[in-house]
């Protein structure tokens, strides 16, 4: 029966690497209307047909690619996908989404989604084209970096509007962090989707299309990107200019910059330039200069490491050369950053981002910009997620200065906290598992803890295994406790930023929350506030739209019904995030990530030593607390976290207790 | 009042700057005795939920923060994730 439903293309693809089959399936307007897309794809999809048990990098993962009814329409924020597989990081559900250009280019190459199972006997990829799927040779692409890898593809096709999903060299080898990245500067980062595509020997899918699915409503859909890009600029001006890199002097000013592995929350510099004027103001340089970065972050409450990183400092140095943005959107927050004789940096793999100013800079005590800069080009070339391996080198720096890695096991390099030469090294041994160093660090912080015993698991920054991103939950506690209960371990991008929410709520007030809390506090209300955002953000990721697009709630809800004809309510969308969130959690429990993984590193709950949060942790007792409050609002089970019957009679999920307890078919 | 005013260095980061009349990033008030970040923000002309973050002379502080004369301010947007 054709799809009633609009915005859609009513079709989804299979392609099965052992066999080679490319197949074709129509879910019809039920399916559609109750997972939407994106992460509500990827969790139907993982939860039927991914079996318990199976190895993550073993050919009976699947990885899903997932556009939803929003992708590619013609208004700010549509230039989106996710990707999805069980994560061999966490052992459980993985998802990531990006930007760019490839998920508009994919919808309108005439698919919704596209399934890939079981593995090639040798390097393949993916071409779709205008509603046709063939697997073609990639053996003259297996080893390139993902720049060469593009153009290849491109020239083979003699296509350059050719958008290329790809995993570089880091995919390839299967480190546990590699991404999927796409027009060379948009990652699915986290989780090692990236590694799930290498074991498949699969190294990209390239798409070209000319026909986007017919909405309902198109003059609404141009009038509110009209409004965005006139009333509402207003709202994305700050992003736009400095990008997400201008926050990271605020940050540290909070105590939420991380630095050291996560020790610290401010960086303090060596040498830092005045706040006003050109010349350097004797009075404001730190005394650091002779100081190590540890004993300059124990001592000195100050932020001049942080200064000379933020996107303040990229501007006024003119080492920021141009901006760039996604798919219809006129935001541009993505950065383009100068070449120099230091350092040699491709511009088309952009610039650095607060994640990898923080997690590659500060974290590993790195306060050099270029430097950064060019790290940023080749985990981009290499594909492999800034936030995991920053967090996994600065664990390391701190292991090593501590002892807890023996020299031996070094390899001969001196990974000391704000050494740039080792710490640029260390990442070229990673994405290649070059060496015994290489090789450990490329399966992340917390299994190459487990090498080292109790001591250096506990400064392992991780929650299900995979490492915190640059936002601290000593700072923000709703956001530590959404690290905990988040279905992909501690991810920022399904999560809740107390400091957005303590003068006002405005966001939320479609969602009945009108009552602005402190960053600190855990009442079962700030609860309330973190499950309301949590599940928001899963419909965001599931429509799926950008969510630094200041779009209402009720606006989205308008978007929505334009592109695909439904008479939708923001209830019924906030349902489909609560179903998503509650379908991830029963596919973890299925891989036994049960509540006993629902809970922060001990670092997170350890005060600080020093800066502007001396004396402050996380209160476990209080964030326990509100985990159960978190589980009863979400109708789960308050102490494990078991979805109730009733909750999965609210969400239409009852069909997944026919797949209980487990799994043991392969196919 | 001779003797009462305080003259305050500000620095409004980013888009800020475009709340000022003529679009300076970097600018000094002179405000009353005793006046509080709060009451800097207001005679900037800079909306207050525009404000993410102030910092005196290098530090966070709150917005009941009283000034004092020849102070560095520093307004940020707010700005997450990335």
């Amino acid at each position: 029966m054709p799809l009633e439903t609009k915005g859609y293309h009513g079709k989804i693809a299979r392609v099965n690497l052992t066999t080679g089959a490319i197949t074709m399936e129509e879910p019809g307007d039920e399916f559609y209307r109750t997972y939407v897309g994106g992460h509500g794809f990827i969790s139907y999809f993982l939860f039927r047909e991914v079996p318990a048990g199976c190895d993550p990098l073993g050919p009976q993962n699947k990885l899903v690619f997932a556009t939803g009814a929003l992708t590619g329409l013609p208004f700010a924020g549509s230039g989106r996908h996710a990707i999805g597989a069980k994560s061999p990081l966490t052992g459980g559900y993985g998802a990531g989404e990006a930007g760019g250009f490839w998920g508009n280019e994919f919808k309108r190459a005439g698919f919704d989604a596209l399934i890939v199972e079981g593995a090639s006997a040798k390097p393949v990829y993916i071409w779709i084209k205008d509603g046709e799927i063939a697997i073609r040779d990639a053996a003259h692409l297996w080893g390139l970096e993902c720049k060469p890898a593009e153009q290849a593809v491109r020239d083979e096709h003699n296509d350059q509007r050719i958008r290329f999903a790809q995993i570089g060299p880091a995919g390839e080898n299967k480190v546990l962090y590699a991404t999927i990245s796409n027009d060379l500067n948009e990652f699915v980062g986290r989780g090692g989707m990236g590694a799930v595509m290498g074991s498949k020997n699969l190294k990209g899918v390239a798409c070209r299309g000319t026909k986007l699915p017919d909405v309902a409503d198109m003059k609404t859909i141009l009038e509110m990107n009209k409004w965005m890009a006139t009333d509402g600029k207003k709202l994305y001006a700050g992003l736009g200019e400095l990008g997400t890199a201008g926050g990271t002097l605020g940050s540290s000013m909070q105590g939420n910059l991380p630095t050291l592995n996560f020790r610290f929350g401010h960086f303090p510099g060596r040498g830092l330039p005045a706040m006003h004027g050109d010349a350097p103001d004797q009075d404001r340089v730190d005394a650091t200069e002779t100081l190590s970065p540890t004993e300059a972050c124990l001592t000195a409450d100050t932020h001049g490491g942080a200064e000379k990183i933020t996107g303040q400092t990229m501007k006024d140095t003119g080492f920021l050369i141009g901006t760039e943005g996604c798919f219809a959107c006129g935001v541009k927050c993505k950065r383009v950053v100068a070449s120099s004789d230091r350092y040699r940096v491709d511009p088309d793999y952009g610039g650095p981002e607060y994640e990898t100013i923080g997690m590659m800079g500060s974290n590993c005590g790195v306060d050099d910009l270029e430097a950064v800069g060019y790290a940023n080009m080749r985990l981009g070339a290499l594909g492999m997620d800034s936030v995991s391996c920053g967090a996994t080198i600065g664990w390391a720096m701190e292991c090593a200065e501590k002892g807890l890695i023996p020299q031996e096991d070094l390899d001969g390099l001196d990974l000391r906290f704000g050494n740039v030469e080792a710490w640029l090294e260390v990442i070229e041994r990673i994405a290649y598992r070059k060496g015994p160093i290489g090789n450990l660090l490329a399966d992340g912080s917390y299994r190459a803890g487990q090498k080292y015993g109790p001591e250096a698991v506990a400064l392992a920054p991780v929650v299900k295994k995979q490492e915190h991103p640059a936002h601290e939950p000593r700072v923000k506690h709703g956001l530590g406790l959404g690290y905990m209960v988040s279905p992909t371990g501690a991810d920022h991008m399904h999560n809740f930023h107390d400091t957005g929410y303590t003068k006002r709520t405005t966001p939320l007030h479609p969602l009945g929350i009108t009552k602005p809390l402190p960053a600190n506090d855990l009442s079962p209300e700030k609860a309330r506030m973190v499950a309301y955002t949590v599940n928001w953000r899963h419909f965001q990721n599931s429509a799926i739209y950008c969510m630094f697009l200041p779009w209402t709630m009720e606006q989205v809800t308008d978007l929505v019904s334009a592109a695909t004809g439904w008479k939708t309510s923001l209830f019924e969308l906030i349902k489909v995030g609560e179903r998503v969130n509650t379908l991830s959690r029963l596919f973890n429990l299925r891989e036994g990530l049960t509540h006993e993984t629902d809970k922060l590193s001990k670092r997170f709950l350890t005060a600080f030593e020093s800066g502007p949060l001396k004396g402050v942790g996380v209160p476990e007792d209080k964030v326990m607390e509100a985990r159960r409050a978190y589980y009863a609002l979400n109708g789960w089970d308050p102490e494990t976290g078991v979805p109730t019957d009733g909750k999965l009679y609210d969400l239409d999920l009852t069909w997944t207790k026919r797949y209980e307890p487990s799994l043991s078919s392969a196919d | 009042m001779e003797g009462s005013s305080l003259v305050i260095h500000v620095r409004a980061q980013g888009h800020l700057k475009q709340f000022r009349p003529d679009k300076q990033e970097r600018f000094s008030l002179e405000l009353p005795a005793e006046a509080t970040v709060r009451l800097l923000i207001e005679a900037s002309g800079i909306p207050w939920d525009e404000v993410g973050l102030v910092a005196v002379n290098g530090r966070q502080v709150e917005e009941s923060q009283v000034l004092a004369s020849g102070d560095d301010v520093m307004l940020m947007a707010p700005m997450e994730g990335g």
